[in-house]
């Protein structure tokens, strides 16, 4: 039997073949629903993070008013802890999980998980306004479809009672939320596939028309001002198969819905975070392990700050997947997926301080600061925990589980006070 | 572009010849079409990175054969030989060479089944088909010398002339008659 004749006999083999289904578009579909695993798995889980402390930043800082009294979270995890940061811990955390379609409270100060709120579809982000009365949970269509169909929506949540609201109709599979400091409008980013903004008017709770952008948004947080909202995008230059991906970090007034200038980043980035004060973003790099801080004022990249070594390409699970900011502006914490840790950087000298080890080998997929800047809660999708870490003493504590196991997709964390 | 639009349009010229090679792994319709379905979905999970390179189709091809393979370790028995097309009632070409083939493709362990298919029919060199199925060159060649052994064998049983044993001219003839009906 030679290989011609083989062939010829394969062929016979496949006979009459039936019409083909819809394969494209469902495998489209399917891989969308993919894809947001991977991206839990791998980048970022922490953009929908950044997000929501965004919004529970101002809040915090109005309510706190100054951090001075407070130690320094970003030198002070070298010095003994006080008893007092213990006792003065107060507030919820609130952990999305796609996977099982729940929000779970965790009370702060008992690090206890409290009874999972159920939300129709699959929650991908969450942002809760600043009065810390609502959390506004966008959710994708749970069949995995994220075409303009129906299912998708953003589900309010009365966090007194727990209770789930009227869910809000969205147009187009929603990726991330933001909430304005005055909390009247919401933003909904979509990458693909329509490439737009949606403001959800949160008074009426109308949505408006999505605005399209010309750049497909991935990451997406929002100044503290309200007024610019920024996005990290990828495009590919050149003709395949020669094309080769440009990273950029661009700005996009909201009045107007007018881009601004393009910051271009070195490596593929992650997740983001905006410092309190609005003046520099960072941005992390999952290939290059890296976070670049943005002067927003001039727009420009800064020196990368090395945090972790470069992933090998084989990586299961990406690193630097999550950051957050302390309130007080002078600390960012970058959580590491691949290592289960979470850097400090120091924000003035933007040097990398030492890891701190949270529960399981893989995985830190989001990360949030509690409003006093004591502590920071820590998701860890592959052991299904959250590990609540003292920023005093830079010591991981025990870790809370829930969630459902790999299932689990948590993708977003935020706290309120 | 935006990635879905150009992901749809590889899809779509794609689906075919994935779901030929998926059939001729698995031996049922059905079941190829939703290999190449969970395929594709894969491979639109990393489509802005494999794009970039010359490898999308390969990629695909890959990812297929990996998602068989993971299909066929969790499920050994998935496979059973019996009514297996109901959509395909009328069988106007070679009806008997083809269940005969099919069958004889059944008896192979699913990696020396995924050699023959993705040497034969997808025409990878064993190179290739060794840095899809993460093996040694050799490893290829000892799957693929054993698994055509083992055609032969099955083939020759029934296929009484075919091309498999000693082909003599007027035979060859007569199977190319039978093959192109």
């Amino acid at each position: 039997m030679d290989e011609t004749s083989l062939r010829g006999l394969l062929e016979t083999a496949l006979g009459d073949e039936p019409a083909i289904g819809p394969v494209a578009g469902n495998s489209l579909r399917a891989g969308i629903k993919l894809r947001r695993r991977a991206r839990i798995r791998r980048a970022a889980g922490g953009t929908a993070v950044v997000v929501a402390m965004a919004v529970v930043i101002p809040a915090a800082t109005g309510v706190f008013g100054s951090t001075a009294a407070r130690p320094h979270p970003g030198t002070a995890h070298k010095r003994a802890a006080g008893p007092h940061h213990e006792a003065a811990r107060t507030g919820t955390a609130y952990v999305i999980n796609s996977g099982g379609g729940t929000v779970t409270p965790i009370n702060v100060a008992t690090n206890t998980a409290g009874k999972p709120i159920a939300v129709s579809g699959e929650p991908v982000a969450m942002a809760i306004t600043p009065d810390g009365k609502t959390a506004y949970i966008a959710s994708g269509a749970s069949n995995g479809g994220a075409l303009p169909t129906s299912d998708q929506s953003m589900i309010p949540i009365d966090l007194a009672t727990g209770t789930p609201g009227k869910p809000i109709d969205l147009q187009w599979p929603p990726d991330e939320i933001v909430i304005t400091p005055d909390g009247k409008t919401a933003y909904i980013s979509n990458g693909f596939p329509s490439t737009t903004l949606t403001p959800v008017d949160l008074t009426t709770g109308t949505p408006g028309k999505p605005v399209k952008l010309s750049v497909e948004p991935e990451a997406f947080a929002m100044a503290p001002d309200g007024k610019t909202a920024y996005v990290t995008t990828q495009t590919d230059t050149g003709t395949p198969p020669n094309l080769r991906a440009v990273y950029k970090f661009v700005p996009i007034d909201l009045a107007t819905y007018n881009l601004g200038k393009a910051v271009k980043l070195s490596g593929q980035p992650g997740a983001f975070a905006i410092a309190p004060d609005g003046k520099t973003a960072y941005v992390t790099s999952y290939s290059s392990g890296t976070v670049t801080p943005i002067n927003l004022t001039t727009d420009r990249a800064g020196k990368p700050i090395k945090v972790s070594g470069k992933p090998p390409a084989t990586a299961f699970y990406g690193n630097l997947m999550a950051i957050a900011i302390a309130p007080d502006g002078k600390t960012a914490y970058v959580a590491n997926g691949a290592s289960s840790t979470v850097t400090p950087i120091n924000v003035a000298t933007d040097r990398a301080g030492k890891p701190i080890k949270i529960s399981g080998k893989l995985g830190a997929d989001a990360i949030a600061i509690t409003p006093d800047g004591s502590a920071a809660y820590v998701a860890n999708q592959p052991s299904s925990t959250v590990t609540p870490i003292d920023l005093a003493t830079g010591k991981a504590g025990k870790p809370i589980e829930i969630g459902h196991g790999w299932n689990s997709g948590f993708e977003a964390i935020a706290i309120v006070p | 572009m935006t990635s879905g639009e150009d992901f749809v349009e590889f899809a779509e010229t794609a689906s075919l010849q994935l779901r030929r090679t998926a059939f001729l792994l698995c031996g049922n319709w059905h079941t190829a079409e939703d290999l190449v379905q969970t395929t594709l979905a894969k491979v639109f999970v990393s489509w802005r990175k494999i794009r970039r390179r010359d490898a999308v189709r390969a990629y695909a091809a890959r990812t297929l054969v990996n998602t068989y393979l993971a299909d066929k370790r969790l499920k050994r028995t998935a496979e059973i030989l019996t009514d297996r097309f109901p959509e395909c009632p009328v069988e106007p070409d070679a009806p008997e060479t083809r269940m005969v083939v099919l069958g004889a493709l059944a008896t192979l362990p699913p990696r020396a089944r995924a050699v023959v298919v993705l040497r034969y029919w997808e025409d990878l060199s064993v190179d290739q088909v060794a840095a899809m199925l993460g093996c040694s060159p050799g490893n290829v060649k000892s799957l693929a010398a054993g698994a055509l052994g083992k055609l032969r064998a099955v083939l020759a049983e029934t296929l009484t002339g075919y091309d498999l044993v000693e082909r003599r001219p007027e035979e060859q003839h007569e199977v190319r008659n039978t093959r192109h009906g």
